[in-house]
């Protein structure tokens, strides 16, 4: 039986993926900017910010709906609850996403002699852990949902590495330590969006589940 | 479309209209008899009439043994036809297991109900005039038309008792009553203004009969009273009028109509309108008695 | 916190005529606790809690076999008194069913029928206490001599409620006690049956799962005769194990 409840819950979940290709898009724009040293493109992206904020405000109020609509149980309830936790994931890294952008105009205007190619790395390990997600999202499946934990684990080492890398890029010149720090803020921001990603995977996992992985060190 | 509703609106004119005239034609048969009756014999109706025996002169002859017969007979069928219909219907309805027995039983009360009442006479005849010696007294006669009404009794104790809603049991039982307290303290209180709508409809079917009774030789010519039940001695209450000689108002009326003297046609107008006036005042009784104790039962 | 068992099934089965309405149910529900028992309808919850108080032996053709235990004793035994059994054990309907009676009388029949009371005094007091017990003391109190029947149909359950409290039960059964209420009534009852945990031990079927969510400690869902699966009511509400209890409380049934 086709019921309006689970042709909404398939609209809901049409829009958290409308919101991830959007971030996805905006991630990828910004790390190009960075490396390419492109101040327009980092602006447009600064700009675009906005579009995420509306996607954010429209979710939440579609899953409060939801949820005195329906009252739903179990793995509604679940899916309405952690979709809820999602979008508000999504956004942050949309936030953290226009900071690299803002950070990139910055750089771009220090000047600094390379950018590490690193960066480049670490920005792709993380559009596959976004697309992992999205993907085990699609039919909320929990095994694909761990891998990305592990994930998450690689990019912590790549981060500390890139760190290392930019420290001795600082200590070279004086004059490089200014584009140094934001480069490492960067950097960062892109090893909290990983975080950000990991707590979606977990929610995934609650959703498929029914209990929480969070806080459990070993997987 | 529109041959289809003007068909409609033919038809939702055309049947209360029916209906209407039927209710009117059936009103309007009985109000002319009751015309013709009152027209006959009001002239008769007056307190000489009502405490008169009957006589050979139409002028002189009264109804008093025939109303007073009628009343006796009527109370002693009451005092019967209630506790035995009631307990009856009890019985059937709460107690017996549905089998062989309840089904032999439930056919013959239905049966029963259909037989013609000069069967019953026939019945009383044999059984409490002849086989109980019991002669034409009163009790015999009431004995007998209890026969005739019992299954009109039987049959409304038990509609009632149906009727009353399975929750109101289920509360009683759940409280911990037994089958008992629940029939007496639940179930009957509240099946109670149908049981007695059941008595007095059989009562006032009753007070028309009057084939059995000439069955089992109710006399028409009475020239005196049954013996009252109170007396001046004690204990103040004597049962001899059971053993006493009866008449009632249909059997007079019937005599009188028989006769060819045209005074006696308006005696017997009277002796209508007198029973009619006895069973309209038994039906309000059982208005009454119903809107009392729909009342107090709080079922609306 | 070890919990004492206040009834037990042991491969309870229940057949009206030749229908298998219950089938090997195996069950325990605890002292001082709310279990609600969920599932659709003719899933064979009401069965159960009527065998509860052996309301069924009033159906022709019912019968049962396993053991169906209260304080470790079986009720389907022979010489079970069964009219002590429904004293020990109190039900409250899904339609308020007062007596045709005064609010007072309502509450005396009970008292009445086992003889618990010595004097008026005491019989007034029984009736007063347990009227405040069920929340409708203050609004009935100035005129207990009115029908049952004039009262609002939550007021009338609460007083059904009331009714079964007045002999001091040890179990209440309910079976969708709101079912026919608005939802300020049945808030109101929900309410009372939260506050009566305390004393008593409460089994209330219902087909609200919300209400079921907000009530009770233990939810049991029965399917087709059987129970599916018993667990802690916020377990079954947000992460029920087995997949059948899913489909049902998720409305994604048949």
């Amino acid at each position: 039986m086709e019921r309006k409840f689970d042709e909404e819950l398939q609209e809901l979940k049409k829009m958290i993926f409308e919101m991830l290709s959007l971030v996805n898009e905006l991630m990828e724009n910004a790390v190009t900017a960075l490396i390419q040293k492109n101040e327009k493109l980092a602006e447009e992206v600064e700009k675009r910010d906005e579009e995420v904020d509306d996607y954010e405000n429209k979710i939440d109020k579609f899953c409060l709906e939801l949820l005195v609509k329906y009252q739903p149980a179990a793995i509604d309830l679940r899916f309405i609850t952690s979709i809820m936790k999602i979008n508000n994931d999504v956004e942050r890294i949309g936030d953290l996403t226009t900071t690299i952008a803002h950070k990139a105009g910055i750089i771009t205007r220090q000047h600094p002699a390379e950018i590490p190619a690193k960066i480049n790395e670490i920005s792709k390990e993380i559009q596959k852990m976004l697309k992992g997600v999205t993907a085990s999202l699609m039919d909320v499946n929990p095994e694909k949902a761990l891998t990305i934990c592990v994930n998450d684990r690689s990019i912590d080492e790549m981060y500390v590495e890139t760190f290392r890398q930019i420290m001795a890029f600082m200590m070279e010149n004086k004059l490089n330590v200014k584009a140094g720090i934001e480069l490492i803020l960067s950097i960062k921001n892109l090893e909290r969006i990983a975080d950000h990603l990991t707590n979606i995977a977990e929610d995934i996992v609650y959703i498929a589940k029914g209990e929480s992985i969070k806080h459990k060190k070993e997987i | 479309m529109k041959e289809e509703k003007i068909i409609n609106k033919i038809r939702d004119v055309f049947f209360p209209v029916a209906g209407l005239l039927a209710v009117i034609i059936s009103l309007g048969i009985l109000f002319v008899l009751i015309i013709d009756v009152f027209k006959d014999g009001f002239m008769r109706l007056d307190f000489q009439f009502l405490t008169s025996y009957p006589s050979r002169k139409a002028e002189k002859a009264g109804i008093l043994s025939a109303w007073v017969g009628t009343i006796w007979i009527m109370s002693i069928t009451a005092f019967l036809i209630f506790p035995i219909g009631v307990a009856a219907g009890i019985y059937l309805e709460e107690y017996a297991k549905s089998g062989k027995l309840r089904d032999f039983l439930e056919i013959n009360i239905s049966n029963l109900a259909g037989v013609p009442s000069i069967i019953y006479g026939l019945l009383g005849l044999q059984v409490f005039v002849y086989f109980f010696r019991l002669d034409r007294s009163v009790l015999a006669g009431a004995l007998t038309l209890s026969l005739v009404v019992l299954p009109i009794v039987i049959v409304a104790t038990r509609e009632s008792l149906k009727a009353v809603p399975l929750s109101l049991r289920e509360a009683s039982f759940a409280l911990g009553a037994t089958k008992l307290q629940t029939i007496i303290f639940q179930v009957l209180p509240s099946a109670f203004s149908g049981i007695l709508s059941g008595v007095i409809l059989a009562m006032s079917r009753a007070i028309g009969e009057t084939a059995p009774l000439i069955t089992i030789g109710a006399l028409t010519y009475i020239a005196f009273l049954p013996t009252g039940p109170f007396t001046t001695e004690f204990p103040f209450i004597t049962l001899q009028g059971l053993k006493d000689y009866f008449t009632v108002l249909p059997i007079q009326i019937f005599n009188w109509i028989s006769r060819p003297q045209k005074a006696f046609h308006a005696n017997a107008a009277a002796g209508i309108l007198i029973l009619l006036i006895i069973s309209l005042f038994i039906n309000f009784l059982a208005v009454y008695l119903r809107i009392k104790f729909e009342k107090h039962s709080g079922r609306k | 916190m070890e919990e004492s068992v206040k009834i037990e099934a042991k491969d309870f089965n229940a057949y009206y005529g030749k229908k298998n309405a219950l089938k090997n149910v195996n069950l325990k529900i605890y002292s001082n606790k709310i279990t609600a028992i969920i599932g659709p309808s003719g899933c064979g919850k009401s069965t159960f809690l009527r065998s509860l108080n052996r309301m069924n032996d009033l159906i022709e053709n019912f019968s049962v076999n396993g053991e169906l235990l209260i304080d470790k004793e079986n009720i389907y035994k022979k010489d079970v008194d069964v009219i002590y059994l429904r004293k020990k054990v109190g039900m409250v309907f899904q339609k308020p069913n007062p007596f045709p009676k005064s609010i007072f009388e309502n509450i005396a029949y009970g008292l009445k029928i086992h003889k618990l009371y010595r004097d008026n005094d005491e019989l007034h007091q029984k009736i007063e206490n347990s009227l405040k017990e069920a929340a409708l003391w203050d609004e009935v109190k100035e005129d207990l001599n009115k029908n049952a029947f004039d009262l609002s149909g939550g007021q009338q359950q609460r007083l059904c409620i009331a009714r079964a409290l007045v002999i001091q039960p040890e179990i209440i059964l309910m079976d969708e006690p709101t079912a026919s209420l608005d939802p300020i009534s049945t808030a109101k009852i929900e309410e009372l049956i939260r506050k009566l945990k305390k004393q008593y031990t409460i089994v209330i079927v219902t087909h609200n799962m919300q209400q079921a969510a907000r009530v009770s400690d233990y939810s049991i869902f029965f399917m087709q005769g059987e129970m599916v699966e018993y667990d802690v009511t916020s377990k079954i509400f947000t992460t029920p194990s087995n997949k059948i209890t899913e489909e049902y409380i998720t409305g994604r049934f048949g």
